[in-house]
Parts: C-alpha cells; sequence; structure tokens
C-alpha cells in the first residue's frame, strides 16, 4: 500500500503531501515545520444560517481581524514557509472589508490563495479583482433547486438566483480572461438533502464550474448536529448517478472516503495540524476547526490579534500542543468529532508511523492545488 | 426605504460591531435596506462609498441617500465622496451640521472600475523554507532518557515466564532478536499479550526491554506495534519533561533504544502474524481504567476529583478557589471552571498541568477541559420538506 490515492489532476479526496516530502523528513526528524496549509476565516460571522454548520459548535472570544493583523498575518506566513491560505474555516470571510485585499496581498508575497464562501456578495466587480489572485474558488451550495436551498442554508430563496448568477459570472470571466483559478461547488450532504443530490449535479452541469464535490458532514464527539453517519450507504445509487454527470469540463466528485468510513477514524494519535494548521475567524490559533470551541482550551495556542503568527508558532506553547496531539495521551478516536479537514493526511502519517506505507517522490506531473494539502 | 438617508458613519460602526458580535444571519446592524445584504465596507472609506452605490444601483433602487460624518470625512474628503457617488448617477449633496449628505439618481451607468488587482502579478518571492532550532545531536537526545534508563532496575519482566501462565496453554510464543538479546512475547487467541519478557543482552539494553514489557504488558499485540514505543518514550520522559527535539517527538528521533523498540515491536507482529493468520490493522484499543477510578461512583469520583483539583491548584500556585470541579463527564472528562482573576492567557498551559496533576493522582484516562461555550445562535433542526422536482 503506498497510501497515496489515484493521481487524478485535481485530488479533491486525498492528500498531496506526497509532494510535500521535504516537510515530512524534515517532521520526521524532530525539526520545527511552518505549516504548509493554513486554513482560516476572516471573521466568524456569517450572512448565512446553514442547518449543516459545524462552526456553530465552536464559539469561542472573538477578535476583529484589520487590515493590519493579516497582512502582518500573511508577512508571517511567506517568511516561515507556509505555502497555501485557504479562507475557509469557521466563518464567511468574503463580508469581512479585507477579503479582497487579504487575497491580492497573499498571491502578492508568493503564497497560494483560495475560498471557500457561500458566494452571495459577490458582484461581477468584485470576482474580476479577486479571481486573478486565487488558485480555487469553492462555493458552499447544498441544494439545486430555490425553496431547499433557502431552507437549508438558511437564507431568502432569492438569494439562490444571485448565487447563481455569481457562478455564471466567475465561470465566465475565468474563461474571458484565460485565468487559472479552479471554480468548485461543494455541497456539505446530510442524510436529508438526498433529494438535492441531483438537482444541484444538474444545476453544477448548466453552470460549467470546474466540479462539483459532495461530502460527508462533520459533526462533534457529542453528535450534536445529529448527523446519522449510517444513512450515507443508502445514497450510494445517488451519488453514482452524480458522479456519471460528469463531462470533460465538469467534473462531479465524491467523497467517497469520508462517507464510507461513517465518522470513524483508523488511528488515534494526530499528526496532521503541524502540516495543515486552521485558524478561527476570531484570530484564534488552534491545531484544528475541531477544537476552537473554549471547552478546549487547553489547545489553544494564541491569537493573531494580539501576537504575531510567527512568535506564535516558534512559541514553546504551539509546539507542546502538537506534540500532545501526537502523543499517547491524545486519541482522536474519542476525543474529536467526525472526519475533519486533516483527515488525510493524518491517515497517511500514521501509516507511514506505522510502517504500513512507505513515502516515496511521485513522479509525473504534481496535481493541481498542490499547496492545498 | 429609498426616502432615508443611509447613516454611514453609524453603518460602518454597527457593521464591524456584528461581525464580532453577530454568528450567523449576519446583517449590517440597525438598518433595512435590502440591498446592504450585498454590501461589504472597506477599509478604504471611498471604495466602501463606492460599493454601497453599486449595491444598490444593481438592486434597481433608483435614489440612495447617504450621510456621511465628520469621522470619515476627516479620512475621505467630500470632493473624493462626490466622485466616488458621480459614478453611479446624478450627484447632488448638501451640508447639514458637520456632516454630509450625498444624494445619487442612480442611473445604472457602467462603472469601470479600476483592474489593478486584475492586472497585477504575484511577485516571484522566494519561498523560504522553514527554520528553527536545530535538532541536537542523538547523544544529546539520549542523556535526556539515561536516568530513567538505568533507574529500571530490579527488573521484573527478565527470564521465563511464571510457571502459572505457561500452565494456561494456547498462547502463541514470539520472539525477536534485539540488539543482542532476546525479546519474547506470549499472545492468546484474542491477539493479547499475556506475558513480555526478555533476557541476554548488555548495557542497557535489558534495562529498556524491562521497561519497555511493563508498558506493553496485556495490551494487544496490534496496540503495542502500533504505540508500544510511543508509549515507552513518554514513561521515560515524564509528561512535564522537555521534549528532546524542537518539533514533534517520535520514537524514532528521541533515542536509538527508543527507536530499536519500535522496530522489534513490529517485527514480533509480523512473526505473529506469520503464525497465526493476519492481524487487522484496525486499532481502537483504549487501556482499562485503573480499578480505584472504575470502581468509584460518581459522588465518590466527584470528591476525588475535587481533592486532586485542590493538590494540583496548590502546587501550580492557584489559589484555593482558583479552579473549581464543574462536572465529569463520562468517566473520564473532567471539566473545570477557572476563577476569574486567573488570567485567559495561562489558562492553557494550566489547563495541560491540571490533566497532568490528575492523570496521575486519578487515572491517566482522565482528560481536563473548559465549559463549553455555546453559540449565540440557536442550533437548526430542519424538518425535512421533499424537494416538487421529485426524490431519488
Amino acid at each position: 500500500m503506498t497510501g497515496m490515492t489515484e493521481h487524478t489532476d485535481l485530488i479533491l479526496d486525498g492528500t498531496k503531501l506526497a509532494w510535500h516530502l521535504d516537510r515530512v523528513r524534515a517532521w520526521e526528524r524532530g525539526e520545527r515545520i511552518a505549516p504548509i496549509t493554513i486554513d482560516m476565516a476572516l471573521t466568524r460571522a456569517c450572512n448565512y444560517a446553514c442547518h449543516f454548520c459545524y462552526a456553530m459548535l465552536q464559539e469561542n472570544d472573538r477578535r476583529t481581524i484589520d487590515r493590519k493583523v493579516i497582512f502582518d498575518f500573511l508577512e508571517d506566513c511567506a517568511d516561515i514557509g507556509v505555502r497555501g491560505i485557504s479562507f475557509v474555516s469557521d466563518g464567511e470571510s468574503t463580508i469581512a472589508p479585507t477579503f479582497t485585499d487579504a487575497c491580492v496581498r497573499g498571491a502578492e508575497l508568493g503564497l497560494s490563495m483560495a475560498c471557500g464562501t457561500n458566494g452571495f456578495v459577490f458582484n461581477r466587480r468584485k470576482l474580476e479583482e479577486v479571481l486573478p489572485s486565487l488558485t480555487y474558488l469553492r462555493i458552499n451550495i447544498s441544494a439545486g433547486e430555490r425553496a431547499r436551498y433557502a431552507e437549508i442554508m438558511g437564507v431568502r430563496e432569492d438569494w439562490f438566483d444571485r448565487v447563481v448568477q455569481n457562478i455564471r459570472d466567475m465561470v465566465a470571466i475565468k474563461r474571458e480572461r484565460g485565468l487559472g483559478v479552479t471554480i468548485g461547488l461543494q455541497m456539505v450532504l446530510m442524510p436529508q438533502y438526498a433529494d438535492q443530490i441531483l438537482p444541484l449535479a444538474r444545476l453544477g452541469k448548466e453552470l460549467r464550474p470546474d466540479y462539483l464535490v459532495i461530502k460527508h458532514c462533520s459533526d462533534d464527539e457529542d453528535g450534536s448536529l445529529g448527523v446519522d453517519y449510517a444513512k450515507y450507504a443508502e445514497l450510494e445509487g445517488t451519488l453514482r448517478e452524480a458522479e456519471a454527470m460528469s463531462d470533460g469540463e465538469y467534473s462531479v466528485q465524491v467523497k467517497w472516503s469520508k462517507i464510507k468510513a461513517e465518522g470513524k477514524r483508523s488511528y488515534q494519535r494526530c499528526y496532521g495540524p503541524p502540516f495543515m494548521l486552521q485558524i478561527s475567524g476570531s484570530g484564534l490559533v488552534a491545531p484544528c476547526g475541531m477544537l476552537f470551541n473554549e471547552r478546549y482550551k487547553k489547545f489553544h495556542i494564541g491569537n493573531i490579534v494580539e501576537r504575531r503568527f510567527k512568535e506564535i508558532w516558534e512559541s514553546d506553547d504551539y509546539w507542546r500542543v502538537m506534540n500532545y496531539l501526537a502523543s499517547p495521551d491524545f486519541n482522536a478516536q474519542k476525543m474529536c468529532g467526525s472526519l475533519c479537514l486533516q483527515h488525510k493526511v493524518n491517515e497517511m502519517l500514521d501509516g507511514y508511523r506505522k510502517g504500513h506505507l512507505t513515502l516515496v517522490d511521485p513522479t509525473g506531473p504534481e496535481p493541481q492545488h498542490v499547496d492545498f494539502v | 426605504m429609498q426616502g432615508s438617508v443611509i447613516d454611514y458613519d453609524a453603518l460602518t460602526a454597527a457593521y464591524r460591531q456584528s461581525l464580532t458580535s453577530v454568528l450567523r444571519g449576519f446583517r449590517p446592524g440597525g438598518f433595512e435596506e435590502p440591498f446592504l445584504a450585498t454590501w461589504v465596507p472597506d477599509e478604504d472609506d471611498a471604495k466602501a462609498l463606492d460599493g454601497m452605490f453599486e449595491a444598490a444601483a444593481a438592486a434597481k433602487v433608483e435614489r440612495v441617500a447617504v450621510r456621511v460624518g465628520p469621522a470619515t470625512l476627516a479620512r475621505v474628503t467630500p470632493g473624493r465622496v462626490e466622485a466616488v457617488a458621480s459614478r453611479h448617477g446624478v450627484v447632488t449633496t448638501r451640508s447639514e451640521g458637520d456632516t454630509l449628505v450625498v444624494e445619487v439618481a442612480l442611473d445604472g451607468r457602467a462603472t469601470q472600475r479600476d483592474a489593478r488587482a486584475a492586472e497585477r502579478v504575484a511577485a516571484a518571492t522566494p519561498r523560504r523554507s522553514a527554520a528553527g532550532p536545530p535538532v541536537p545531536d542523538a547523544s544529546e537526545r539520549a542523556s535526556h532518557y539515561d536516568a530513567a534508563i538505568r533507574a529500571a532496575a530490579p527488573y521484573t519482566h527478565e527470564g521465563p515466564p511464571p510457571a502459572e501462565l505457561m500452565a494456561l496453554g494456547g498462547a502463541t510464543r514470539v520472539a525477536v532478536e534485539h540488539q543482542g538479546a532476546a525479546l519474547e512475547m506470549w499472545i492468546d487467541g484474542g491477539g493479547n499479550i499475556v506475558a513480555a519478557r526478555h533476557h541476554g543482552g548488555e548495557g542497557d539494553v535489558p534495562a529498556v526491554l524491562d521497561l519497555l514489557c511493563r508498558v506493553v504488558g496485556s495490551q494487544p499485540l496490534r496496540e503495542a506495534a502500533d504505540h508500544g514505543a510511543a508509549r515507552l518514550e513518554l514513561s521515560l520522559r515524564g509528561r512535564g519533561g522537555a521534549r528532546v527535539v524542537p518539533g514533534i517527538v517520535s520514537p524514532a528521533n528521541a533515542d536509538p533504544r527508543i527507536g530499536a523498540c519500535a522496530v522489534s515491536l513490529r517485527a514480533l507482529l509480523a512473526a505473529y502474524a506469520g503464525a497465526a493468520g493476519p492481524v487487522a490493522i484496525k486499532n481502537e484499543f483504549v487501556p482499562a481504567l485503573g480499578a480505584r477510578w472504575a470502581n468509584a461512583a460518581p459522588p465518590a469520583r466527584e470528591a476525588l476529583a475535587r481533592e486532586a483539583l485542590r493538590v494540583a491548584a496548590e502546587a501550580l500556585s492557584l489559589g484555593p478557589d482558583g479552579v473549581a470541579l464543574a462536572t465529569i463527564a463520562g468517566d473520564t472528562r473532567v471539566v473545570v471552571d477557572f476563577a476569574g482573576d486567573v488570567p485567559r492567557d495561562r489558562r492553557p498551559l494550566l489547563l495541560l498541568q491540571l490533566e497532568r496533576s490528575l492523570k496521575t493522582q486519578l487515572d491517566d484516562a482522565v482528560t481536563v477541559y473548559v465549559e463549553e461555550m455555546a453559540d449565540r445562535n440557536r442550533i437548526r433542526r430542519l424538518v425535512p420538506k421533499p424537494s416538487t422536482a421529485g426524490t431519488p
């Protein structure tokens, strides 16, 4: 077993860690490594109220990330060797006043920049400004029909129309200007949204983004969102039917590995966060989005509004927490919510540590979005 | 709505406040013009105003009036405000006290925005490699474990297993050569280690193997192979002990003596698989609770936890009321409250330190948390409605 998923151009259900083996080897030697990818938000606020929102479970003290804070942060990231910054995490970054400037500044510093968003506040002018700076732009959309969209995403029905138009515009701008940005749609699927799988896949086929990815819904270790993981199995036929709508330019991909895992992890130690860190829209630096809530305060390392990120990364607090997660005192099967952003990275590193797989420098072209592991 | 004047300064202040006070269903506070749902301010007030007129025009609003206060006018001149507004329609302005009211009859004229970002090419910034303190050399790292290894005597797992264990029968014996010594294990039909023994070897080898046998004894062999060496490392260093590398400690990078244990444990697993058949990769092992904690009823556990917290707080100079038990969730999750005067930035480390102490005093499985902070928005629960387009 190589531990690497099939090499496709766009790896949406796997990890690209194999293309960063220099950093894995440094980690193995016990060196302090910079994260390859940092996922963060510019605010915890969101203009939507999605039924499936995991961020609702991760409340913590909030600060304002202003222009100086985010610019300092991006500068520090470039300085220590971070490669990709995604604005996803626990808030809607496009409603933050600093959003466009942050994307542009990050790109200027040589960072790969990306965003996951509901897409509502965009207009053509804003898209023209921001798309050239992005590696990918992913729209969160868990329905393909107006009424259900409004119900699931917690907004008015006419907001669906605006988002659909914005998707048309971003696809058009990409084509007209020959931009490299990948435009994607993401469906967070709870079993009760099954009726929207095919309508959304059809909508995507009409709108022509590069992909539609369908993923499971994360829940905390107490099951607060009420996700019934056992019910995903009933959806396999419909999900396959959605994937069959793929064509040469539009790919529908299901994150099968996470859906079939039924929320369970094969590993107990958490090795992923040093490679793939998450920061809350409050500025809180924690290993991951599952540990943002105040209840997990022992994992909270600092806040970029109060302290430069580079200092936080260099601190003993940071490495103490990372070591705790990698130690026998931590059990991801018992202490974490269901499958996280770092899951595929964890699987690979855990398999490697246990001797189940070997690390081999990959040959051939790099996959897309290689800085987003 | 089109007759009202939008107070730009109040709106932007409310917007910024709402970014940290409203979690879900965010709207600029206190204003009801629907087009403002699509507007995002900018730290550059001229851009922010431009965006506001643009949002109004996109929403087919015919007229919009905006009041700009003195604080904003200190940053952007009235002339600039008027110039920005005039991109979107016919502008009239008037002063009202120290504010400027700008009215725009929006006429849908296209605004060619400065395409600075669209044309900008990312600067070719050299990618810096990660840097940090150097990893100490192997002998320095090993020196952290010497004292604990040398304190292993008297050995408890040397030589053949006790006769009563051998009399049970049914166990599979596996053995490997480990740095001149022999490491043997007897595994029952369920894959659990019933005996772990060593003999031979020179120098530190017997001590290391004895300590390893103590750590992994009675665990599943799978668990021993997966995590046994790491458990050994942690037991030698101690939870509060200094880490021997600046990054993430592992058996391999901590000390070659510990790294060799990881290799031998995997070899034992492979030998067992060869003798008894494949061993499932899945590992969900959780160590059993200690008898005292396992057998204590909830009131007794709470009493034990309170006393342990008192002892831990004293050792950490927290004061008698610095930390209190809130609740015990499940078997292992001790939830605490800090007194208000405990500095917030100290609390993460204090929680880890409290946990270390409680693991020692109560049970190795105990973990420490603080109370959950609840979302200010109620978690939505949908009643599924069938799609009118038909269901799969």
